[in-house]
């Protein structure tokens, strides 16, 4: 049996030990497989194919708007104002959807199949574990559910409609979107420390999801929640579209909430998961 | 309860050291007052009927589960407070080992090398390697795990839990689902890697205990209730006792035997024209220098046997934890 000298070993890092094996692994999940591919597309699909249908419905309609003619920069901007509106609609709500589909099982399945147990038997810390796989996930899901959905959208509007914003209001609108998925993925994360259900752990971001049109009703939760990123509310015109086109915000209260209440979710996270017993 | 350690080391080479540790879940005590002594590069048999509490202080003394009293240090380190340091010396296998069913043997093991290796890369491929051979799964390094029968994912388990060549290897019933072959192949490996670490091992099948253990604890319904050398649990408890296939030997030379002082008793019985004694003494060797010498001073008297008495391990661990359940 030959030495371990011959290997370099890890360096103790204590809390971080294991951090970038874990995520290493993690990652590879997402893009060493056809994971990444298969996101993108199905992504691409529902939030890309739905605006490049809007825009090339709405730009071939002969009555919309009223008043404008076929190829004016009128209907082009009218047409765009639509988009705008629609695609943050569908890459929020959707992707939000999917966000929590796709996080569900992150802790659940791990707790349930006893993989966390065999990893954790491993030097690893418990919240090195948690953050390790929050990590990958965060990076998979921006990339392919924001980004690349962004950079495509662009695209679109450039070639399809007069509409061209400044790439700083594009990142900052994406920023928004962005921090809308980091909400649902860390309150999927949370709900899945808490608890084995994975009806609690899908269901509850899934009604916070889609009860953003219902919920505008209740004025403490719409002041709150990031409802108000992507869609016109009672209080408030959707802050994506008033940040890509350069307006300035009625108000950063939902914004400011959602960063706390995603910090907190995490939190809780690494807090409920190093107690958990195996 | 028994517990004798003739040959227990000091302190300085214990690697797993107990001081009452209990754990209780929901009201019920799992574990009670556990006081466990692992010396250096022993095989440690730890027995216990199912539910005596065996899994769960492997999961405490590896941080899967925290005590609800008692301390213990693994390495001298302690368990609640240093188990990631404490995990970086150990390997363990589980009861059911479950793995990243997508990922292959090959895969799994890599990604467990590089919880304690960062490089360089060629010597971590040549661990692995060395590895896969040492359990025979080389041929079926490369195959995606959820195909794996019972025996190979035991296999792979152990794999993955000496691939760092640990200081301890922590293995919770490793040949309870195999059958025979496997429990060979499982038992063959542990004494190969027993020159190289210390082995602390669960199990309920008692001849592999008999045959690779050289120290054994058992543990009934959460209480330590022996520990000991193998060879001492099995000579029994309540002094030694010799066994003598015998006959022709007369009432008188019997009296004179029972009259000694070193012989606590003496029991009898007829088999095939011969009669079996075993008697139990108090004096070692008073009985090894006497006992023969004063029957066969008898001249009609032949022994064809004798012989100190070994007990089998599956005797004593029945009389342990029958004589605990009938509170003896």
């Amino acid at each position: 049996m030959a030495s371990n000298r011959v290997l370099n070993p890890t360096k103790d890092r204590r809390w971080f030990f294991g951090f970038g094996n874990m995520f290493y692994k993690q990652n590879h999940q997402w893009w060493g497989t056809r994971s990444w591919l298969i996101q993108f597309l199905v992504w691409a699909a529902v939030i890309n194919g739905m605006l490049l249908y809007f825009i090339l419905s709405a730009l071939n309609s002969p009555a919309y708007p009223a008043g404008s003619e076929a190829g004016s920069d009128g209907l082009k901007s009218a047409v765009a104002d639509e988009g705008i509106l629609i695609y943050f609609v569908v890459a929020g709500l959707f992707a939000a959807a999917g966000v929590a589909v796709k996080a569900q099982d992150a802790l659940i399945a791990e707790k349930r199949s006893g993989t966390a147990a065999w990893v954790l038997s491993k030097p690893i810390s418990r919240y090195t574990f948690v953050l390790a796989k929050l990590a990958a996930d965060v990076i998979g899901i921006l990339v392919t559910m924001v980004i690349a959905q962004g950079v495509i959208a662009y695209i679109i509007f450039k070639a399809f409609t007069n509409f061209s914003p400044s790439i700083p209001n594009c990142l900052a609108a994406m920023g928004l979107l962005a921090l809308m998925m980091l909400f649902y993925l860390c309150l999927t994360y949370m709900l899945g420390a808490v608890s084995n259900s994975r009806a609690l752990t899908i269901g509850l971001p899934m009604l916070l999801v889609f009860g953003a049109q219902f919920g505008s009703t209740v004025s403490i939760l719409a002041k709150i929640m990031p409802w108000n990123f992507i869609m016109d509310t009672r209080l408030n015109p959707s802050l994506a579209a008033a940040l890509i086109k350069g307006q300035p915000l009625t108000t950063v209260t939902p914004i400011i909430c959602t960063a706390v209440m995603t910090v907190l979710f995490i939190m809780v996270t690494i807090w409920r998961f190093q107690r958990e017993e195996f | 309860m028994i517990m004798k350690g003739g040959n227990m080391q000091p302190n300085s080479s214990l690697v797993i050291e107990t001081h009452n540790l209990s754990k209780t879940f929901k009201g019920v005590e799992a574990l009670k007052n556990l006081n466990l002594k692992v010396r250096q590069h022993s095989i440690f048999g730890f027995l216990g009927p199912n539910g005596a509490g065996k899994t769960t202080t492997i999961k405490l003394l590896l941080g899967l589960a925290q005590p609800t009293g008692g301390s213990a240090s693994v390495f001298g380190q302690d368990i609640q407070t240093e188990s990631v340091s404490i995990r970086r010396k150990v390997g363990y296998l589980a009861q059911d080992p479950r793995y990243y069913e997508s990922m292959t043997a090959r895969e799994i093991l890599r990604f467990t090398a590089h919880f304690f290796f960062t490089g360089p890369k060629a010597a971590i491929e040549e661990r692995i390697e060395d590895t896969l051979e040492l359990v025979g799964l080389e041929d079926i390094a490369d195959r995606p795990i959820k195909g794996f029968s019972g025996g190979e994912r035991q296999r792979l388990g152990i794999a993955q839990a000496q691939i760092n060549y640990p200081d301890l290897l922590i293995l919770d019933e490793p040949a309870a689902s195999l059958d025979p072959q496997g429990r060979r192949d499982v038992l063959e490996v542990m004494e190969r890697l027993r020159r190289h670490t210390t082995i602390f091992y669960s199990t309920h099948i008692l001849d592999d205990v008999q045959r690779i253990s050289d120290t054994v604890a058992i543990l009934n319904k959460g209480q330590l209730v022996a520990q000991a050398p193998i060879e001492e649990l099995l000579m029994g408890s309540g002094g030694a006792a010799y066994q003598l296939k015998l006959k022709g030997c007369s009432e008188d030379t019997r009296a004179a035997v029972r009259a000694q002082p070193w012989v606590s008793s003496l029991a009898e019985t007829p088999v095939n024209g011969y009669v079996n004694w075993s008697v139990r003494v108090t004096d070692e060797a008073a009985a090894e220098s006497n006992l023969l010498r004063m029957i066969l001073s008898e001249p009609a008297a032949s022994v064809v046997e004798f012989g100190r008495q070994k007990y089998n391990l599956e005797d004593v661990f029945l009389n342990i934890v029958e004589g605990v359940n009938h509170g003896k």
